[in-house]
């Protein structure tokens, strides 16, 4: 464990914690320390108070966050929080994400520098999400529900201060995403016909984790008409197999579809499980090799296996069915949505420790 | 600073402190004559034909002996340790190329490993990466890593095109992988960037 011991120069501003909220906001987006949006300011008094959130060292690290490899310390991560908006006993959500994402598969490295329009995606599991309010249901992915904006500001917030991911220097995006202002949401179980993503990934159903998913922009899947699963899961295989995203390009990485849960239970009243799910979008998603070579994309080495031997092979999206990450979260309706990923990129869940 | 930590007077830093580390660059050869020559491929649009054609022109111009051809999976995320072995063998390497956020990133890490491993490398950036490509060398501790650069962008230029971009970088290249050391890595650190640019600003600088 590395326990950092930084000095006040590091801990501490130059901007004094008297200056009115007006002010001390326009030294700090002065500092480019923020997202654009006011941000609350981080008095010592209110970092305190959302250090109270969970029981560790402050000075505890856990892990350098690329591309500056700042330590994200359990400090710099309460400050962050503060400034996002956060409630205190959202810390744990933030600490488990943090330990996601400096998880090597994760590539935070080239998730935060990259061109590519992508953001960590929050998935929570659990009983966290009903005890911090983590919104499930109606405009999960949208405004309206604190926990999810503010954790999800947090974790941009922290990527931008503690990782270096300031726009046009470290963070390198050619136009980024809305979505990385905030992206954080719970799977919604109770409407789930299937098991909770936590519990398919080894975790016990009375365990609360955080999935993070290098995900770009959700996008929407419409079925409004079909009476069965397979009119419904031709529709998610269409929509993802678009030639222009990074899974698309690279023939590799994650999927993730939250499923809408009208769309679950059509689909659930046949039988079919999350596997089946998983073997038909890998059948079904993806795009034939001549369709490639049309935009000369021919890095077909580097792609997901498939028969060399056809005159025309269908290329999949990815390497593997378990590739599609799938969970259920939303309101009444009859739509999904799509998150393609960057690619090189592997979703990571981790246990929220909420004390 | 005007102020210490039990004052409570001040808003905190919400800045990451990186621990301090400072690595120098590999010592470089004295000649390209007769060497084996590693060239690191990592699957960018046109990086093989760049790293073949200046490899010829090594070979050609500069009696360079032998090639050794290395390609990722893809340019993220950094090259597998036996593949980083394999070129650890050469006695140079040609590291091509960062045109982009996440693969300059990684095109750095490789750099920076092979050149801690005591292998003189030329790592190459596109221009419009390269401030990047040493913003990441700094925070990797090595502040001097070389980096030769090539005109943004590379994918989309036709291959005799590219010819001519490796025929413009032979130079650098054997300037970074030849000489002295220390002249070098005086040359090469905030070449391309000033304070303004960097990711550490005073804040964030550990005392450590």
């Amino acid at each position: 464990m590395t326990t950092m011991t930084p000095d006040s120069a590091e801990r501490f501003l130059t901007i004094p914690a008297t200056l009115d909220f007006e002010e001390a906001n326009e030294e700090l987006y002065r500092l480019g320390v923020t997202d654009g949006l006011p941000v609350v300011p981080p008095t010592p008094d209110r970092v305190a108070r959302m250090l109270d959130g969970l029981r560790r060292d402050p000075a505890e690290s856990l892990g350098a966050l690329g591309p500056a490899y700042g330590q994200a310390t359990i400090e710099k991560i309460a400050v962050n929080a503060v400034m996002a908006g956060c409630r205190p006993e959202y810390l744990p959500v933030l600490a488990a994400a943090v330990e996601a994402m400096v998880e090597y598969e994760f590539n935070l490295y080239g998730i935060n520098a990259t061109t590519h329009p992508v953001t960590p995606m929050l998935v929570i599991n659990g009983p966290a999400a009903e005890r911090l309010r983590v919104n499930s249901g109606y405009n999960c992915m949208g405004q309206g529900w604190r926990a999810n904006a503010t954790i999800g500001r947090a974790i941009r917030l922290i990527l931008v201060n503690i990782a270096g991911g300031t726009p046009g220097k470290g963070d390198r995006a050619t136009h980024g995403t809305p979505a990385k202002f905030s992206f954080c949401l719970a799977e919604n179980e109770l409407a789930s016909p299937w098991l909770p993503l936590h519990v398919r990934r080894g975790f016990a159903p009375d365990m609360s984790t955080v999935t993070v998913h290098g995900s770009e922009s959700p996008h929407e899947i419409n079925n409004h008409t079909s009476e069965d699963g397979e009119g419904i899961l031709r529709t998610f295989a269409d929509t993802i197999s678009t030639i222009g995203h990074n899974n698309s390009y690279l023939g590799r990485g994650e999927v993730a579809i939250c499923i809408g849960p009208e769309h679950a239970q059509t689909i659930a009243r046949d039988g079919p499980g999350i596997q089946d799910i998983q073997d038909y979008l890998f059948r079904n998603a993806g795009n034939r090799r001549s369709e490639l070579l049309a935009i000369a994309r021919d890095n077909f080495d580097a792609m997901a296996p498939f028969d060399r031997s056809e005159e025309d092979p269908f290329v999949p999206l990815v390497e593997k069915p378990e590739d599609y990450l799938l969970f259920v979260a939303g309101g009444v309706g009859k739509h999904s949505m799509a998150m393609p990923s960057f690619g090189l990129t592997r979703s990571v869940t981790k246990a929220i420790d909420l004390g | 600073m005007p102020h210490d930590q039990s004052d409570g007077g001040f808003l905190m830093s919400p800045l990451g402190v990186r621990l301090a580390e400072r690595a120098p660059i590999a010592l470089r050869l004295k000649t390209l004559r007769g060497a084996r020559i590693g060239l690191l491929d990592n699957t960018k649009k046109n990086a093989d034909r760049l790293l073949a054609a200046v490899g010829a022109i090594l070979i050609r111009d500069h009696g360079v002996a032998e090639l050794i051809s290395r390609r990722k999976i893809s340019s993220s995320p950094a090259a597998p340790d036996e593949m980083i072995d394999d070129l650890a063998r050469c006695d140079a390497v040609i590291n091509a190329y960062g045109d982009c956020g996440s693969c300059t990133s990684w095109c750095v890490h490789d750099g920076v490993t092979l050149e801690k491993r005591g292998v003189p490398t030329a790592t190459v950036n596109s221009d419009a990466f390269v401030v990047l490509g040493q913003q990441e060398a700094v925070a990797l501790g090595v502040p001097g890593l070389p980096i030769v650069t090539v005109p943004h962008p590379m994918g989309d230029v036709s291959a005799e095109e590219v010819e001519r971009r490796a025929a413009a970088m032979a130079a650098q290249v054997v300037h970074v992988l030849t000489g002295d050391a220390d002249t070098l890595e005086t040359e090469y650190t905030d070449r391309f960037i000033d304070e303004s640019d960097k990711f550490t600003r005073s804040e964030m600088m550990c005392a450590i």
